[in-house]
This record gives structure tokens, C-alpha cells and sequence, in this order.
């Protein structure tokens, strides 16, 4: 990672891109001002988001000549191989720095040429048109990088106005465990007056972010032997023996409402509900398939499973068990019949003495995760933050039928988040936020619907209605919500800051009692890209309609996202907003659970930030395009946040061994 | 579900009650009722034009704007200095914001504190059938302690622009239920709409806490708050305002007032209105034309009281014209955050 956010050497780019599913992040005291370079924080940050794809991303606080606290800039680079060039020819792309935003001093854009050269010798040739008052980029640039060896790079570099001469340092990465490197840039000299004077470094992190990876999955069966493998020694078991031993088993692990019987002659009919696979529905599904192929093995040929959440069906996953096991033994290609369409789906005759092992009624789920307000970049700081600890209770009732509660603990908060302060507004506070009853219930073509009633953001009352519908692979999913909101409080008018209250345009519009928030949503997923693009429509919370465009890319459980947000409060300005966010799990593969409760984290945290664009300035205009989504939801409760098709799981197959053998 | 829970509340008070009425079957006599003890709020300040003599003292509730309801009355001393008692006979503690308003009447007398009243000279009563009608307020905020709330002709132009602000249709500004802190905002935002109308920075001053004085009492006029001295000097150049054939002190007075008030509520209501046209007009001549004269006389009053103390007034130049411009950007900033990004984590 250069100086500048993206990849390359000190200032310029190459045609190198960052590893496709890598992070990287570099704490750096080199920043650009519009009067040259000088010494400063400079946090740069980017991913490759596929083989020809990288964004990056650079918060940089200019410190005052003075040493107190200076400007802060975000902003953002893409960088975009070519692809289809043979690699012993040359590489090529093109990029740009500084993109959107209101005030952009280092918009520029280039394209730029690599070649190797002896192996270990990589020059670069580039041209450029930059506004930056350096001349950094406008023109022609060059640069030849030296490694020796796989931890050690010499690079010079000519940027189009100066010359540079650096030296990057990598730690092995057998080093430290999951893949993460540690690196070190160092400018050597430079030509540049500003860049005499001082020593400027960088110090950074490289992760990949798909902690499960299950590339190597072809080892799991030489490396992983585990009893389950060992085929079972007693020659004539019964198929209620056998059934019995995977009930026993699956009980065992964890699954909970466990019914096991048979289909019909040959195939043996499992229904469960996997609560203790949370971060990823495909873990419980390995689990569960591989104990069903390893000890079903000689009554029956073919299996029907049929998962459940709140006894609602949610995937019904058939096969043929000798080929599953030739999928977990030898590699054989995954052959699995997988549908969503659920409807009449379960069993209502599955032999008796094998039902409803581990019951799930009223047994409450507790869930805790991190809630984070923050501020990026603000004429304040590089960062402020209002922290919480958000506790949500749920407990199933009947079929389909469950209560929620949700809590926040206000825990710390930056110093503006403080009352008083410029931010204190926004700070999260302690109380009960929410509480609901939810009943979803299966309907015929893959259409599933949640109605709930209940209290939302501590004084509205609400109903609300969600109807999803899934295609038939799952590549395609619509979701209609419909909510009508009432404040039970009536709210206190607000004014601006630093306005004069006598006058009327100081007070902001009274908030309305009742909102009515209608929101249509497609999304559309790509297993080739591992990625979905998805496009709501409708009418938020703020009243405010238009257009939300979310990218999302999938490296395992973590996400990458880039969001467009294009909404408009009748009579006002439309707000246009361009967001980069991620999405981790908080949660371990395999929750702790027990008879009488469940604790476990969320297996979906979600961050990002969001900039105004297309505006002279770029004011903080919080609220626009808000779903009002709650955490309890069809595509998070019922669709394992939106991972659960057959296009998903024939595309994380490996992950299906991986979770058998590894996450148990 | 407000109707659930309101009909699920009813229901177990009506069984509770149910209940009660089923377990016992005598029923005991109240306790003698505790006698309520009337609560009371002193109300207390000087009257001071020049010095009011005599007039009276009437205190409204703050959300009356139209003064329909009188609390209390009372009149001031021969010093202008007064006492009000509000009582309210069910013991309810005695809270927020209320209008103090003199009137000058029959009997009022008023100390000259201009160079010349019209024919009478500085330090000398004015008559009274000049001085009739003549009406000054403020508006004071309680937590239920006993408070001060000096009357001139400042507070007054500064309470009309806080009235005339709460009667504007739909508007946010309730004086019934304002806040001690808001109360505070509101005296401080209308004391800079004020001093944009006279053209004295009052930014970073309340002038309802500001002690001004009879400046005809020459050893009390400040000498070394520059903003204090000159904002008492213009409350007393008002007594030097000519007096047109037919019209009195106090209409005269009366009708500066009015028309800075006619003002207000226009830039109020439009902070970029042309006030030199339409409606307005009439009212920015009169102000105009009285500004003038104030910022002559303020020069005249200091003179006068050099003369008398031999100690220089520290004074303002007051311009002599009412700055559009300036009124209009009182209002400030309608700002709704900093530059910078937000985030958000954790969330759905």
C-alpha cells in the first residue's frame, strides 16, 4: 500500500491491485495538503474486492502548525485492472483518487502499466492528470520496484514532479496465525523540499477477511479423520436404530425440535431447528447432512431434511446419502435437490418415539452486540463515538409466533457525544427500545410473511407487515414492508444551533406523530461474484422517498458494501449519499446453548459511513433512507441473512465439509 | 394498543375495585382534609423611563399575550421601585414565565432624564396628562423563588419581540411551558433583536439583567460599561422626543414602541423582508426618524451628566438609521450539522 491509499510504491500507483479478499490497512504520518506535503495522521485503508477490482479509502488530520488539532479529509480511490491481458505480457489499469465528495483538492486520474522482470524486479509506467499542487500524478509517472526476498522491497519512483526512494518491509506470512502480515514503508529521500525534512513512515496490517477460507478444503478428508468416518461395525442395525443414533447425535450437537422418521421407503425424513450455528446457517447444515450420510447407512439411500426456525420450515434439502458421502469423502461434485419453497413441507406423520427432541417453546435467546454512533472526519476530529451495549431478548412461543425486546446500555462516549456538546443529540441512551410480537407463517411459491405489533425507538407504537418471496435457486428475492408508526410522546420541538429561537425558520418541522414507512426491495445475488446487488424503494422513516442501491460483496461471514442513497422529504432539497460499510460476525461459529437459555453474539454487525454527495457541502444529514429494520426480520430470522438459497450453498460447498470437520 | 393498554388498566382497577368492595364491608371516614395553604411569588423591580412615580403594576401570565388576565396589581413608589404579589389559592407552587407591564395613570409622575422633555428640563417631574397611557413591560421567568424584573424601554421593545414572536400563527415559541434555559435563549436572542434595531452590538448581553437607570441621577449612569451606559442613555433620550400638535409623551413613545414592534414581527417572520416598502414602511420612518433623534440626544444626555460628575461616560455612536441588513441576520445559522461524515454500526 502506497502513502497515497492505494496500491503502488511511495506516491504512485502500479498495475498491481490489492489480493482479491484481502485488507489493508496502514497508520501513516505522510499527508498531501493543498500547500504541500507535510507531517500528520494519515490512516489509509483498502481491499481487494475482486482480481481486478480495489477500493481504498484515507482519513488524514492535517495537525496546525501549531501542533493542536487540525482539518480532517475522507476520502476514496478506486483502482480497476484490465483484464484478459496475458500476465507475462504486461498488466495494466486505471484509477482515480479523490472521488465524490464537495471538497475534492486530490481528484486524479490515471492509468498505469507493470511489467516483472527477472522475476523479482517489477517497473511500472503510468500517465496521469491530477489536481494536486504538487503535480503528483499530472503527467507522466515511473517507478521499478527490487524484492529480493518475499519480506524486503526497494522502490524508486519518479511521481511526475519528484522522485522518491523507499524501502517496504513485510512479516513472512507463516508469522502470524489466519494469514495477517504486519508491514513497514519507509521514504528513504525524495527530491521534494517538504520531504527532506522530515521522516515519514508507514505501519500497517494486511488480513484476509475470509477467516473460514475453505480453498484448501480438498485437505479436510486426509488431515481430519474423526470417528464419524469410521464406518459403523454392527452389520444389521434397524432403520430405527439407525434414525435413533442420529437423533441422538444431532441432540447432542446442539440442533433443537429434532423429528426424524421416515418419507417413504428408502428415504429417511429429518426436521430440525440449527440454533447453535448461528453466524452461518450453512455450518448447521454441513453439521447435520454429514452426521445424517455418515450414519444412515443401511436402511436408507436417500434423505429429506427440512430445516426450521420457530417451527416455520425454512429449506428443504434432499439427496441421495451415498453420493453426499462420496461429496465429503472423495470430492465428488455436490448433488443436492435444495428449495426454500417450504410450504407443506414438513411431516405431520413422522414415527412417534423420535419426536421433538430438544424443545425450542419459551426458551429465551439472548443476544448482545455493540452499538456504535460515530462521526468520521468531522471538523472535530478524526473520529467521535457514542458506544452501546445492545441486548435483545427473544423467546418463541408457538409456531411462527415469538416476543423480542431490545435494550441499550449507553456505556462511553467521546468527548463531543457529551451533553452539551455539538454531537450530544445523537448519543445512544439507556433504556428499553423495543419490544414486539412477531407471527410469520410459510405460504405456497416461496413467499414467507411476518406481521408484528409492538413498541419501536422507545415511544412509537407500531404494526407492520413483511412479505419476501424467493426465487427458486435463490438468486432473485423481493421483500414488501409496510409500517405505520405513532409516537405515543409528543416530541419537543427542536431549533437549530446557533440560530435565533424568536424567529420560526429557527425551529425545525415538527416531527410527525404518525409515519408511515413503505419500502419494496429486489436483490438480486451473483454466486460467480460471491456478491448481490440489491435496490429498495419507497417511503423511510423520515418520511423521505426515493431510491437505496446496496452493493454487497461476500468474503465468507464478512461483507464489503457500497451504498447510493438518493431521497427526497416532500418540499425539501433531494439527499444524495455514497456509503462504505462491512459487515462482520460477533458471534462463534457454534453459540453457547443450553436446555433453558441461549446467549450468543450477532452474526451480522453491521458499520459503514455515509458522505453527502453532489452538494457545495457536506453536512452531516443523518436519517435518510432508514428502513426501520429490526433485528428480528425475515432475512435475518428465516434466511439466515440472506444466505440461504441453493445458489448460496452450491457456491460455499466446500464450506458444507469445512463446518462438519472443523466447527463442531 | 393505547386503547389495549388503557382497557386492560381500566379492567384491573375495576376488578381491583371490585375486589375491595366484596372484602370489606364497612367503609372509613376520609381524614379530616388538610387545609391548602395559598402559595405566593413576590415579584419585584423598578419602573424606570425616567424614574415612574405612582403608576401601575399589572403581571400577566407569559403565554397571555393578549394581557387578558390580570394575576396581581399593585404600583410603584415614589422611586419607580414596586412589589407584586401573585397568590394562587390551590397551593400549586407558583412557576415560569410571566409579563410585568406598568402603566402610566391618572396620578404617574416621571422624572425628566433628557436633556428636555418638552418643556421641562433634566431632573424635573413631567407632568402627568403627558405621561398617561404611556406603557412599558418585561417578561421574568420563576422556579417558584421570588424574582426581579426591572421595566424600561428596552425590556419592553424585547418583551414585544418575545410576545410578538409567540403569537405568530403556528408558532413553536410557548411561553406556557418554556424552560428556564429556553426562557434564558429567548431574553438573550430578543435583547440582539433589539440592538440590531438600535445599532448597538447586544450579541453577548441580556438586557433584561442589565440595571439601567434614571440617567437624570447622574452619579448612577456607568462609567466603564460602555454597553450598560449607552443603553441607558437611549432609554432616557426617548423622554426628549418631540411631541407632535395633539399627541402626548406617551404617544409618542407609545408609538416608537409600537412601531419597532410592527418591525419585528415582519423581519420575524421574514428575515429577508423589505421592510422600506409595504406595510412596514410607515413604521421604519417612524423608527428612523426617532433613531435620529436618539443618537443626538444620548451625546446631549452624556454631556449633561459630564458636566454634573466631571466623570466621562464611556458611549456607543448609535447610528441613525435603522441596518435592514443587519436585523435580518439575526437570525443565524439554520445549520443542521458540521462537515464530516457520520456512521453508524450495530444497527438491524
Amino acid at each position: 500500500m502506497s502513502f497515497q491509499g492505494y496500491s503502488g510504491l511511495i506516491n504512485t500507483p502500479t498495475a498491481t491491485l490489492f489480493d482479491e479478499g484481502k485488507f489493508y490497512f496502514q497508520y501513516g504520518n505522510q499527508v498531501e495538503t493543498r500547500d504541500g506535503y507535510r507531517n500528520g495522521d494519515n490512516y489509509n485503508f483498502g481491499v481487494g474486492l475482486w482480481e481486478y477490482v480495489e477500493v481504498s479509502g484515507r482519513l488524514a488530520e492535517y495537525q496546525d502548525t501549531d501542533g493542536g488539532n487540525g482539518l480532517t479529509d475522507l476520502s476514496a480511490n478506486i483502482k480497476i485492472g484490465i483484464p484478459f491481458i496475458p500476465k507475462d505480457w504486461f498488466s495494466l489499469a486505471v484509477g482515480m483518487q479523490d472521488v465524490g465528495g464537495a471538497a475534492n483538492f486530490f481528484d486524479a486520474k490515471y492509468a498505469v502499466a507493470s511489467k516483472n522482470l527477472f522475476e523479482d524486479i517489477n517497473i511500472s509506467l503510468g500517465m496521469g492528470q491530477s489536481d494536486s499542487n504538487q503535480g503528483r500524478l499530472d503527467g507522466v509517472f515511473a517507478g521499478i520496484a527490487w524484492q529480493p526476498y518475499q519480506w524486503v522491497k526497494l522502490s524508486a519512483e519518479y511521481d511526475a514532479a519528484d522522485t522518491q526512494l523507499g524501502l517496504h518491509l513485510s512479516s513472512p506470512k507463516s508469522w502470524l496465525s489466519s494469514g495477517i502480515q504486519l508491514t513497514t514503508d519507509i521514504l528513504i529521500s525524495s527530491t521534494n523540499e517538504e520531504l527532506k525534512d522530515d521522516f515519514y513512515y508507514g505501519l500497517g496490517l494486511t488480513i484476509p477477511l475470509d477467516v473460514n477460507d475453505t480453498n484448501n478444503s480438498s485437505l479436510y478428508r486426509e488431515n481430519n479423520i474423526s470417528m464419524d468416518d469410521i464406518k459403523p461395525t454392527d452389520a444389521n442395525r434397524s432403520g430405527v436404530v439407525e434414525r435413533l443414533q442420529v437423533q441422538e447425535l444431532l441432540a447432542k450437537e446442539g440442533f433443537e425440535s429434532i423429528k426424524i422418521g421416515e418419507a417413504d421407503q428408502n428415504t429417511v425424513y429429518l426436521e430440525l431447528e440449527n440454533h447453535v450455528y448461528n453466524r452461518n446457517q450453512i455450518d448447521g447444515l454441513g453439521v447435520v447432512l454429514g452426521i445424517l450420510s455418515k450414519h444412515i447407512q443401511q436402511n436408507y439411500s436417500h434423505f429429506k431434511l427440512v430445516l426450521k426456525e420457530r417451527e416455520v420450515p425454512i429449506l428443504v434439502v434432499k439427496g441421495n446419502l451415498a453420493e453426499y458421502d462420496g461429496f465429503l469423502r472423495d470430492n465428488q461434485p455436490l448433488k443436492l435437490d435444495i428449495s426454500t419453497d417450504t410450504f407443506a413441507s414438513q411431516r405431520r406423520d413422522t414415527t412417534a418415539d423420535l419426536q421433538d427432541s430438544n424443545s425450542i417453546w419459551f426458551k429465551p435467546r439472548l443476544t448482545f452486540w455493540p452499538g456504535l454512533v460515530t462521526r468520521v472526519g468531522t471538523e472535530f476530529g478524526v473520529f467521535d463515538a457514542s458506544v452501546a451495549l445492545i441486548s435483545h431478548l427473544e423467546v418463541p412461543l408457538w409456531p411462527g409466533a415469538a416476543v423480542t425486546a431490545q435494550h441499550t446500555k449507553q456505556i462511553a462516549e467521546t468527548k463531543d457525544f457529551e451533553d452539551g456538546e455539538y454531537f450530544a443529540d445523537d448519543k445512544q441512551t439507556t433504556g428499553l427500545k423495543e419490544y414486539s410480537f412477531h407471527q410469520t407463517f410459510s405460504l405456497p411459491y416461496s413467499v414467507k410473511n411476518m406481521s408484528s405489533v409492538g413498541r419501536y425507538r422507545e415511544t412509537w407504537d407500531y404494526y407492520s407487515n413483511e412479505v419476501r418471496w424467493q426465487s427458486y435457486g435463490g438468486s432473485h428475492k423481493v421483500n414488501l414492508f409496510a409500517a405505520r408508526y405513532e409516537n405515543q410522546e409528543t416530541p419537543e420541538r427542536e431549533y437549530y444551533d446557533g440560530c435565533n429561537i424568536l424567529f420560526p425558520a429557527c425551529w425545525k418541522e415538527p416531527e410527525a406523530t404518525e409515519r408511515d414507512v413503505v419500502i419494496a426491495k429486489y436483490l438480486y445475488y451473483n454466486a460467480h461474484f460471491d456478491a448481490s446487488a440489491e435496490v429498495q424503494v419507497g417511503q423511510y422513516w423520515q418520511q423521505d422517498k426515493g431510491v437505496v442501491v446496496k452493493l454487497e460483496r461476500m468474503f465468507g461471514d464478512v461483507t464489503l458494501n457500497l451504498t447510493y442513497k438518493d431521497t427526497k422529504v416532500d418540499n425539501e432539497e433531494a439527499n444524495q449519499f455514497v456509503g462504505l460499510g462491512f459487515s462482520i460476525p460477533l458471534t462463534p461459529r457454534k453459540d453457547y446453548n443450553n436446555k433453558y437459555f441461549q446467549v450468543r453474539g450477532k452474526p451480522k454487525w453491521r458499520y459503514s459511513v455515509n458522505t453527502l454527495v453532489g452538494k457545495d457541502h457536506n453536512r452531516l444529514t443523518p436519517g435518510s433512507g432508514d428502513t426501520t429494520q429490526r433485528f428480528y426480520n425475515l432475512d435475518s430470522a428465516f434466511y439466515n441473512n440472506n444466505r440461504l438459497s441453493s445458489a448460496y450453498i452450491y457456491d460455499n460447498a466446500d464450506r458444507l465439509k469445512e463446518a462438519y470437520y472443523h466447527a463442531r | 394498543m393505547k386503547t389495549i393498554v388503557r382497557t386492560a388498566l381500566a379492567a384491573s382497577i375495576a376488578l381491583a375495585l371490585t375486589a375491595c368492595h366484596n372484602d370489606s364491608k364497612t367503609t372509613t371516614p376520609d381524614p379530616d382534609p388538610i387545609p391548602v395553604v395559598p402559595t405566593e411569588l413576590d415579584i419585584s423591580g423598578g419602573a424606570v423611563k425616567g424614574v415612574l412615580a405612582l403608576a401601575t403594576v399589572n403581571v400577566y401570565a407569559a403565554s397571555d399575550t393578549e394581557k387578558t388576565t390580570v394575576l396581581a396589581t399593585a404600583q410603584t413608589d415614589a422611586s419607580g421601585d414596586y412589589t407584586v404579589k401573585v397568590v394562587d389559592d390551590t397551593g400549586a407552587a407558583i412557576t415560569g414565565a410571566f409579563i410585568v407591564e406598568v402603566v402610566a395613570d391618572t396620578d404617574t409622575t416621571m422624572i425628566c432624564d433628557a436633556t428636555l422633555c418638552g418643556e421641562i428640563t433634566f431632573g424635573n417631574p413631567i407632568a402627568t396628562d403627558t405621561l398617561l397611557g404611556l406603557t412599558l413591560s418585561t417578561v421574568a421567568y420563576s422556579d417558584g423563588s421570588a424574582i426581579d424584573a426591572d421595566v424600561n424601554s428596552l425590556t419592553t421593545m424585547a418583551t414585544d419581540s418575545i410576545l410578538a414572536s409567540a403569537s405568530i400563527a403556528g408558532s413553536p415559541l410557548d411561553l406556557a411551558t418554556i424552560t428556564a434555559e429556553d426562557f434564558l435563549a429567548i431574553q438573550e436572542d430578543a435583547s440582539e433583536i433589539v440592538g440590531a434595531v438600535l445599532g448597538v452590538d447586544l450579541s453577548e448581553t441580556n438586557l433584561f439583567s442589565l440595571n439601567i437607570v434614571d440617567a437624570s441621577n447622574t452619579s448612577e449612569v456607568s462609567t466603564e460599561d460602555e454597553t450598560l451606559a449607552t443603553l441607558t442613555l437611549i432609554n432616557a433620550s426617548l423622554s426628549s422626543l418631540e411631541v407632535a400638535d395633539g399627541s402626548s409623551l406617551a404617544d409618542e413613545i407609545n408609538e416608537y414602541l409600537a412601531a419597532v414592534e410592527e418591525v419585528t414581527v415582519a423581519i420575524l417572520a421574514d428575515p429577508e423582508a423589505d421592510l422600506g416598502s409595504g406595510d412596514t414602511a410607515a413604521a421604519l420612518a417612524t423608527i428612523n426618524e426617532t433613531q435620529a433623534q436618539i443618537a443626538d440626544e444620548i451625546d446631549a444626555i452624556a454631556a449633561e451628566i459630564v458636566a454634573d460628575t466631571g466623570i466621562a461616560i464611556p458611549v456607543a455612536e448609535v447610528p441613525t438609521e435603522l441596518d435592514e441588513d443587519a436585523l435580518g441576520d439575526i437570525v443565524g445559522d439554520i445549520i443542521d450539522g458540521t462537515g464530516g461524515t457520520g456512521g453508524t454500526g450495530g444497527e438491524g
